[in-house]
C-alpha cells in the first residue's frame, strides 16, 4: 500500500517506493481509462506513460494542490485526451464477448450476449459524448475523489464540473432511451 | 436507468495486466528522473544580489556627498 512518504522517497530515486505508488493506483487508472472507452493495448500504453512522467517528475508534486491520486490522473486525462484527439487509427474499445470476460462473474450464455448488447449500447452512446466529457463521467465513478478534486482534475470550477457531469448524463440516458424505443 | 448507467459504466472498466507494477519498476531503473530546480536562491546568487546592494548604496552615499559639497561650496 503506497504511503504519503512514497511519493518524496520516489523523488529521491527510490524505486520500490515508487513500485508501491503504480501497485496502488494502477486499477484506478486502468478503470478510468477503459470507461473513456480506450481499447486495451492503449490504455495500457497511456498507463504505462503516465507512471513514468510520475516517476521522472516526482519531484514536482506538490501536496498542496491535490493528492497524489488526483495528480496521477490528471496526467492520464492529458495524455488520453491528447490521444483521442489524434487522427490516425481508432484507439477506442471495440466490444465483443472477449472484452467482457475481463470484468465478468462468469455468466450463463445468454446473460452474456444481453450484457454484450447493453455493452455495445453504451459503447455507441459513450462515442457521442466529447472525450472531456467521457473523462468526467470517467472520473466520477472514482470512489476516494470529491467533486473538488474531480474539478482539479478536468481544470474547471466546481460548478462547472457539476453543471457538466450532469449534462453528461443526461446525455448517456437519452442515448440509450432512445435506443430501447 | 441511473443505476443501469452507473452498472454499465463500473462493467467498462479495464484491469491492468498481470506484472504491470514489476515492470514499471524496471522500466523505472532504466529511466532518469529529471532533476528540478530549486526555488531557493543558491549562495551565489545571493552574494551576487549583496554586491548589487552594497554598489547601488556606495554610489548613493558619493551622490549624497557630492551634492552635499557642492552645496557648501556655492
Amino acid at each position: 500500500m503506497a504511503r504519503d512518504a512514497d511519493i518524496s522517497e520516489t523523488a529521491k530515486g527510490d524505486h520500490l517506493a515508487f513500485g508501491r505508488i503504480v501497485a496502488a493506483h494502477q486499477n484506478r487508472i486502468f478503470a478510468y481509462l477503459g470507461r473513456i472507452g480506450l481499447d486495451g493495448a492503449t490504455a495500457e500504453d497511456i498507463a504505462q506513460e503516465t507512471f513514468l512522467r510520475v516517476w521522472r517528475h516526482a519531484g514536482k508534486y506538490n501536496p498542496r494542490l491535490g493528492s497524489l491520486t488526483t495528480w496521477i490522473l490528471t496526467i492520464a486525462r492529458n495524455l488520453a485526451l491528447t490521444k483521442l484527439s489524434l487522427p490516425g487509427r481508432p484507439v477506442e474499445m471495440s466490444i465483443n464477448a472477449e472484452t467482457l470476460e475481463i470484468a465478468s462473474d462468469a455468466p450463463l450464455p445468454d446473460e452474456q450476449s444481453i450484457r454484450l448488447q447493453r455493452q455495445q449500447k453504451l459503447h455507441a452512446a459513450l462515442a457521442c459524448l466529447s472525450p472531456a466529457d467521457r473523462s468526467l463521467l470517467s472520473s466520477s465513478y472514482i470512489d476516494e475523489l470529491d467533486m473538488a478534486a474531480i474539478a482539479r482534475i478536468e481544470g474547471c470550477s466546481v460548478g462547472a464540473a457539476k453543471v457538466r457531469l450532469h449534462r453528461a448524463r443526461q446525455r448517456l440516458r437519452q442515448i440509450l432511451e432512445e435506443d430501447n424505443e | 436507468m441511473n443505476n443501469d448507467i452507473d452498472a454499465l459504466l463500473v462493467g467498462k472498466s479495464l484491469v491492468p495486466p498481470p506484472g504491470f507494477a514489476a515492470r514499471l519498476t524496471t522500466l523505472a531503473r532504466a529511466t532518469p528522473q529529471v532533476q528540478e530546480q530549486s526555488r531557493a536562491f543558491r549562495p551565489w546568487q545571493w552574494a551576487a544580489l549583496g554586491a548589487g546592494a552594497g554598489l547601488g548604496a556606495l554610489r548613493l552615499c558619493e551622490f549624497v556627498f557630492v551634492a552635499f559639497v557642492a552645496v557648501g561650496a556655492q
